[in-house]
């Protein structure tokens, strides 16, 4: 897994596992923000209230829209490497039981 | 009996939009509808299955009767999101390939191991049951209010079985799809229309509404809420547990295998979190300003249905609708995806002979049981439901581990995923019914306590035996198709060299 990443200085963004493993600590590092004990203790609180909302609810609706952000540049990033168009074709009832698939 | 009049409209709808779909003779039509949806479609299906009608009822006790708590389904479907998005690439490319129809039977082609299969495909049986039930407890309940009495609950909640069981046997995966279709778009449209009118209607807008809550009851806007005293691990808990054993339920998994491409997989990974937050803070906001009314915080159940109505007979019967449209969504999911599994994770496994005319009679005469047993069991108390329902998804996210380390980890192997499931739910289970001080204390639920101990046993599972051979030919599998695409993308761009020109060249 690590020979997915290399480590010159300059991050591969073609490897899928490594596209994944940055873009899911990304995600998770936001939902510790809006969950985890201590950063979630921090907004916690009514004040500032921001465009009306108490300060937990814009904290949890922020970072879901965050979320919903890195997704979207995710999915930009996986179509741009051409990791979207993958297809393959069906076995068939022969070849699947060559390959002793249990079924 | 102007809502009855609309509910009967969208049952119409459901079953006029079906017709083309009914009398599907395949089995593998049935269980996947021979992966012909695209983006719209299994989006609005994600998003219709996974919010329940029992969302507005039973757990309305979160967002009506302690405000900000009832926010967690945000973050946590969102979470969810990230197992679908993950696991999209591999779910497609082997479900095709190898005519995979159920979550079980892929942990059984990743495992191996028929006994994967059946502790996989028994464990969502067993687990979603609280699930059918409730919703079928809520359409009843739907109904009785929506008619004021007319129609007893236990009629109502039959009316709700015959049709589900009715579009399901006949139409199987295509016909729960294209409802869902319709479901999801009433859903949030009309739902999230209409709740927000209502808070309108109610606070006068959600800027004053929140004013009125931080004037009056500012420990609603805040974690735990009113009454309650809990430690933070507790939201985080709910949280994690919750947003990990969220796809893992096999009616929302088993959707992905309806999927025509790996891009709409992962489109309706962007689509469906976005609609599903747009309608659920709608729904949080409603339930936090509804707070405010003695009436509905002394009966958050019947909060929203007694809201609606209190602005009258149009409006309650938009909401009646809106929650028949969330819970025959999520009840056709699930009896398509429980009907399934028997057929082909159960009987399959346990004799193997079995014919595809034979599996597809099991799966239709498995609907009508499952409703009848179900109709049975309704009777019972929904309170004690609820917490049935809440226990499973401490049971149900002991299959996240098998799945991710399945579709990531070659080291994975069926001995650490038999263990590890069946060690991790004992533990998980046994936790939350004895209830020991620690739990409390430190606020932890039970099945992050399983979560742990089923990775762990997998992982060191995992490093006592070598890489098995199945598993190389899998993934060389899965290098193969990025190796073919990657060849016909090399091609397209060299004949399209104004694609290569915006960054879409593959190197």
């Amino acid at each position: 897994m690590n020979n997915d990443i290399k480590t010159q200085g300059v991050i591969d963004l073609k490897s899928v596992v490594t596209r994944n493993i940055i873009f899911s600590a990304c995600f998770i590092g936001l939902i510790l923000l809006a969950s985890f004990p201590g950063l979630f203790d921090f907004s916690n609180k009514i004040e500032p209230r921001i465009f009306s909302l108490s300060f937990a609810y814009f904290w949890q609706i922020s970072m879901n829209i965050l979320i919903f952000a890195l997704l979207i540049i995710w999915y930009f990033v996986d179509s741009k490497y051409g990791d979207l168009d993958i297809d393959i074709e069906p076995l068939t009832k022969a070849e699947l039981l060559e390959r002793e698939v249990t079924r | 009996m102007l809502s009855i009049t609309f509910i009967v409209i969208f049952f119409v709808i459901v079953f006029a939009i079906n017709a083309k779909n009914f009398g599907v003779k395949s089995f593998e039509e049935y269980a996947t509808a021979r992966g012909s949806f695209g983006v719209m479609a299994i989006s609005l299906a994600v998003f219709s299955t996974w919010y329940v009608g029992a969302t507005f009822t039973a757990f309305a006790g979160y967002s009506v009767g302690y405000g900000f708590i009832g926010l967690y389904v945000l973050t946590y479907a969102t979470l969810t999101m990230l197992s679908m998005y993950l696991v999209a690439e591999k779910t497609y490319i082997w479900g095709k390939k190898y005519h995979i129809g159920t979550q079980a039977e892929l942990m059984d082609l990743r495992y191996k191991s028929s006994m994967v299969r059946l502790v996989v495909g028994i464990a969502g049986i067993v687990f979603t049951a609280p699930w059918l039930l409730m919703e079928w407890i809520t359409q009843g309940v739907i109904f009785n209010y929506a008619t004021n009495g007319l129609i007893s609950p236990v009629v109502g909640m039959i009316i709700g079985i015959i049709v589900v069981l009715a579009y399901v046997s006949l139409g199987g995966m295509k016909s729960v799809i294209t409802a869902n279709i319709f479901q999801g778009a009433f859903m949030f449209f009309v739902g999230t229309g209409v709740m927000i009118y209502m808070i309108f209607k109610f606070a006068g807008g959600i800027s004053s509404g929140m004013d009125s809550l931080v004037a009056n009851y500012p420990e609603t806007l805040t974690f735990p809420g009113p009454g309650w005293e809990l430690p933070t691990p507790f939201w985080t808990s709910i949280i994690i547990t919750s947003g990990l054993g969220g796809f893992m339920w096999p009616w929302v998994y088993n959707k992905l295998f309806a999927s025509d491409s790996i891009r709409s997989i992962k489109q309706s990974a962007l689509i469906a979190p976005i609609i599903g937050g747009i309608f659920y803070v709608a729904f949080q906001l409603l339930g936090n300003v509804l707070y405010m009314n003695d009436t509905a915080r002394s009966n958050p159940e019947e909060a929203y249905m007694w809201a609606a109505g209190q602005i009258g007979p149009f409006v309650l019967a938009l909401m009646s609708t809106v929650i028949m449209a969330t819970s025959i969504a999520t009840v056709s999911g699930i009896i398509q995806a429980m009907s399934t599994s028997i057929s082909r994770d159960v009987a399959t496994v346990m004799k193997k002979d079995i014919s595809e005319k034979t599996a597809m009679k099991i799966a239709r005469i498995s609907v009508f049981i499952i409703g009848a047993i179900c109709a049975v069991l309704a009777t019972v108390d929904v309170g004690a439901l609820i917490n049935v329902a809440l226990l499973s998804y401490q049971g149900i996210i002991m299959i996240f581990p098998v799945v991710i380390l399945g579709l990531y980890w070659k080291r994975a192997n069926k001995e650490g995923a038999i263990a590890g499931m069946i060690v991790g739910t004992i533990v998980s289970m046994t936790l939350t019914v004895t209830e020991p001080a620690f739990i409390a204390d430190l606020g932890w639920s039970a099945g992050v306590y399983g979560l742990i101990i089923t990775t762990i046993i997998m992982i060191i599972a995992g490093y006592m035996k070598p890489i098995e051979s199945h598993v190389e030919d899998l993934w060389q599998d899965v290098e193969t198709a990025r190796q073919n695409k990657k060849a016909v993308s090399q091609n397209a761009t060299e004949t399209e060299p104004a694609m290569a020109n915006i960054g879409l060249k593959n190197e």
